[in-house]
């Protein structure tokens, strides 16, 4: 039964077409948006032939090129920003289509955010559900890498002129149409797999026992990470698995969509500073503190850690586990896939391998304590344990 | 919304790990929580290390943060002690213009004022989490209640 | 693994105080002066009032009242609707109540977007399959005080002209709702029977929706939630009517066992469920509480995802501790023994005499319904219709 003061909102604005060769029919309904002039936003166009497709399928349905824009930084600055709305302008686009992994979609998204509010500089849109929406400007997502969990989501983030990243949580930065299609995505090797698989993982496991969840989220959340565990395995051993591909792709969907309802806890905001202060990509930190932080909201979340592990091991594995182990299993579980993953890729798998050292923690923590997700952690973080659980990993 | 920014203010002043969160500001934040869409609003400054606080609605310029709670019902819940800032934002009750790190501050200091201000009985509704000060909780309360305010 | 698609922006606020939000999502979608419609009954308990003082803190006043919708959707009421909404140059609206406020407004929203004054007009000129995104709105806010009907977050507006004897069932995205505003101030204590009967009906919507969406995870995932609360907590519901808290939590699933259950296109169960509502006059979801049985005894042996069910039933402890090739033997009892405990308690009606269909109605029934069904599955043929009809009898 639930808490007496009970409340929830749920809200997902975007549509999903998600398939194996799914592109060819979803864009043929592009037109009825109403769309003419797109403005291709999209990653380094030599790598990965998905764009050519892309721009050929939509061009097919009579949508113009208006423009296109290459990106190359890995996070979006407000000068970029600048420059393509004023590319979008002068070429009358009427609306944005993003191809590409998950700077070139959050790089749309804060596009988008921004023309649509029609306001000129970010600080008009900055902070929770702040942007209102002015005019309709339609973006269409097509992500072409496994880890998506970012492109469901209303948040971006966004780097200043300061060199200061800025997270944003707003409805009109989620897309309205998503088309995933696993033919897209370019043959991975193992550690980017690795990499979209264990932040849809974090990222789910989380949402799955924060404060914001409800019942629909976490239902989403169990599904997604049952996906990420028959797939897994499969891509890393096959890239070439379009079926397997799309099983994480959407794992990555489903994650995005929580993200937006339920939030994430620690592990995403310690993660997102570790990347910050060292330069490390994300996913090799979220791999470094996971299980720590796990363990840290074990005595909170230890119902919920063991309804988890099911998804993760099984029918025979689960059964044989005691109830009272279970929430620790699924840590130590976590904990041994990652670490045989990392160990077999030679990715780092404590701080001072991304050469974090200690005089480097007050600053790491002071922006880990900045996250808005740490809200709802299911545990009240303070200031000394994110040192404890840096400590942990050093 | 009076009382409460009056001891925000105190604790601006006795407690130590507040202080580091309002040294973690930069000079001249302002912060203001209001309800929407015309109702009561509270404002505070950082000046010299120090916050002080006023109900007006005018603004010299726009805050570093606004809270803006969407009903009367969400901002009363939070001001009495009912629902803590977590819970608020778990359950949309407001929306935040501005910098949002800015705003992660300014919930850990409202934790701290919980935990004075509230009694034990309630704090464990407000947050399980959150201890009642051992020091100086009789200042603030006394302060809070008779105090002047905006300083 | 299959091509899905999936689209549902309807926004859900549900639980405690949700009602207060009213004005802050009528701000946000620029709604200034909406029509409040709503019909007698919820005007006569009060919760026309409480809509109104949650409206009073606020700047934003209503365009038009209209408090005297009839107990049944009719096309009529809809264009008392449009007329209205024109009159006073509304931007949107508020409809406070059951099944037919529901509908009324759905339809009604839907003619406002195509443009249309007049329901026999309309009909000839709706575009079922508009799959517009981005329209120029017209904000509609659902707020259930009775159990919601499942329709109420989805594409689906069902209108039935008593006079010319036409049941219209409208799909479209233009007929959505923007947000559907669950409050406990809102809902009355419902008598175990009500609660029973749509808890029954939800369930079948659900696992209907579940094993229809097997490739469709986001739908999968709200006929899971459905199923997982309803199955928990639709006796206690029962047993403590007047606590608001299972309530409210059983409203919130059927409204997601409804988005689940709609989302697959084409369906024979549902096709039945409407043939049978219109010659009895019994909501969708009463008609679903008589046929559940018959539906999951069906899938035994002939769906492969008809097993999973049984994990949002019995939980992971269970599911795991049963033998894999035995689930759906399982769930199959797990479902009957639950159907058999909420009948009996709530001393619904079980069969399809109890609601006064005759066995010499069947050939007609199932005509209608085999005229109605578009898919494109070869077991669901007359035959088949006949034989589920004698069994539920």
């Amino acid at each position: 039964m639930k808490n007496s003061g009970f409340y929830y909102e749920f809200y997902n604005p975007s549509k999903t077409v998600c398939g194996v060769n799914c592109l060819a029919g979803a864009v043929e309904r592009l037109p009825r948006l109403g769309l003419h002039n797109a403005f291709f936003v999209c990653d380094d166009i030599d790598k990965s032939t998905a764009v050519d497709e892309v721009r050929k399928a939509v061009n097919a349905v009579k949508i113009k090129t208006g423009a296109m824009y290459v990106i190359s930084e890995k996070a979006v600055c407000l000068d970029s920003l600048r420059e393509m709305r004023n590319v979008y302008r002068v070429n009358n686009c009427d609306c944005i289509i993003a191809c590409g992994d998950y700077k070139v979609i959050n790089t749309a998204k804060t596009l988008r955010l921004l023309l649509s509010a029609q306001v000129a500089r970010f600080e008009d849109v900055k902070g929770i559900n702040a942007a209102r929406k002015k005019t309709d400007i339609p973006l269409v997502v097509i992500p072409t890498s496994v880890g998506i969990s970012n492109v469901m989501t209303s948040s971006v983030s966004v780097k200043d002129d300061k060199g200061q990243t800025f997270e944003c949580l707003s409805p009109l930065a989620a897309p309205d149409y998503c088309i995933v299609d696993p033919t897209l995505t370019s043959v991975f090797d193992a550690p980017t797999t690795i990499a979209g698989a264990l932040e849809s993982f974090a990222k789910n496991v989380e949402e799955f026992v924060s404060k914001q969840a409800v019942t629909l989220t976490k239902c989403m959340n169990l599904i997604a990470i049952r996906e990420i565990r028959d797939n897994v395995f499969k891509v890393v051993n096959d890239p070439m698995d379009v079926h397997a591909v799309l099983g994480l792709q959407r794992a990555g969907l489903l994650a995005g969509i929580c993200y937006s309802n339920a939030s994430a806890g620690i592990t995403h905001a310690l993660a997102g500073a570790l990347s910050i202060v060292s330069g490390a990509e994300n996913y090799v930190c979220t791999g470094i503190v996971f299980a720590a932080c796990m363990r840290y909201n074990l005595d909170v979340a230890e119902r919920d850690y063991a309804q988890a592990l099911y998804y993760i091991v099984g029918d025979d594995k689960y059964a044989a586990t005691p109830a009272e182990d279970r929430a620790r299993t699924l840590i130590e579980t976590a904990e041994r896939l990652i670490k045989e993953l990392f160990e077999e890729n030679g990715l780092p798998m404590s701080l001072t391998q991304i050469n974090v050292k200690e005089e480097d923690l007050d600053r790491i923590v002071e922006e880990t304590m900045k996250s808005y997700t740490l809200v709802t952690n299911p545990k009240n973080v303070k200031k000394e344990d994110v040192y404890a659980i840096l400590r942990s990993v050093m | 919304m009076y009382f409460f920014a009056k001891a925000v203010v105190c604790c601006s002043r006795y407690d130590e790990d507040f202080k580091k969160y309002v040294g973690m500001l930069p000079e001249r934040f302002v912060f203001r929580f209001r309800i929407l869409p015309d109702g009561a609003s509270m404002t505070l400054v950082k000046n010299n290390d120090r916050l002080s606080a006023s109900t007006g609605k005018e603004l010299l310029h726009k805050p570093d943060v606004d809270v803006c709670f969407k009903n009367v019902e969400g901002g009363f819940a939070f001001f009495s002690g009912r629902k803590s800032f977590a819970k608020c934002f778990a359950q949309s009750a407001f929306v935040i213009y501005g910098d949002v790190s800015g705003m992660m501050t300014v919930s850990h200091m409202f934790d701290i004022v919980g935990s004075y201000i509230l009694t034990k009985r309630m704090l464990r509704k407000y947050d399980r989490a959150l201890l009642p000060r051992d020091a100086g909780v009789h200042k603030v309360r006394f302060l809070t209640l008779f105090g002047r305010f905006g300083q | 693994m299959s091509t899905f698609s999936f689209f549902n922006d309807t926004k859900i606020l549900c639980g405690d105080h949700a009602l207060d939000n009213l004005p802050f999502e009528l701000r946000e979608r620029d709604c200034t002066r909406p029509l409040f419609i709503s019909d007698e009954r919820s005007y006569r308990l009060g919760f026309a009032k409480e809509v109104k003082r949650a409206m009073d803190n606020d700047i934003i006043d209503f365009g038009a009242t209209y408090f005297k919708l009839a107990e049944k959707a009719s096309p009529s009421e809809c264009d008392d609707i449009i007329n209205l909404y024109k009159a006073h140059d509304c931007d949107g609206i508020i409809a406070l109540g059951g099944e037919n406020v529901t509908q009324c407004a759905k339809v009604a929203k839907l003619m406002l977007l195509q443009g249309v004054g007049d329901f026999v007009y309309f009909n000839h000129k709706a575009d079922m399959d508009a799959d517009k995104a981005t329209y120029s709105d017209v904000p509609l806010f659902i707020l259930p005080t009775d159990i919601p009907c499942g329709i109420e977050a989805t594409d689906r507006a069902m209108i039935y002209d008593e006079k010319n004897n036409v049941f219209y069932n409208f799909n479209s995205v233009l007929s959505r709702a923007s947000a559907v505003i669950l409050d406990v101030r809102l809902t009355d204590i419902m008598p175990a029977k009500a609660m029973a009967t749509a808890g029954l009906g939800a369930l079948a919507m659900g696992v209907k929706g579940f094993v229809d969406n097997s490739d469709n995870p986001i739908a999968l995932a709200y006929a899971t939630g459905a199923i997982h609360t309803l199955i928990n907590e639709l006796l206690p519901a029962m047993r403590h009517n007047s606590n608001s808290d299972y309530r409210i939590s059983i409203y919130s699933s059927i409204i997601n066992a409804g988005v689940a259950y709609y989302a697959v296109k084409e369906s024979l169960m549902r096709d039945m469920t409407n043939e049978l509502s219109i010659k009895t006059s019994l909501s969708a979801l009463q008609i679903l509480s008589i046929l559940f049985p018959v539906y999951y005894k069906e899938k035994v042996g002939k769906d492969r995802v008809f097993k999973s069910v049984l994990m949002p039933l019995v939980g992971e402890e269970q599911y795991a501790l049963s033998n894999a090739k035995s689930r759906e033997i399982i769930a199959q009892d797990v479902l009957r023994e639950f159907w058999q405990k909420v009948v009996s308690l709530a001393e619904i009606p079980s069969s399809l005499h109890e609601i006064g269909v005759e066995q010499s109605d069947f050939v007609k029934l199932a005509d209608a319904v085999i005229t109605r069904y578009k898919g494109n599955d070869p077991h669901n043929n007359f035959t088949t219709i006949v034989k589920l009809l004698e069994e539920v009898f």
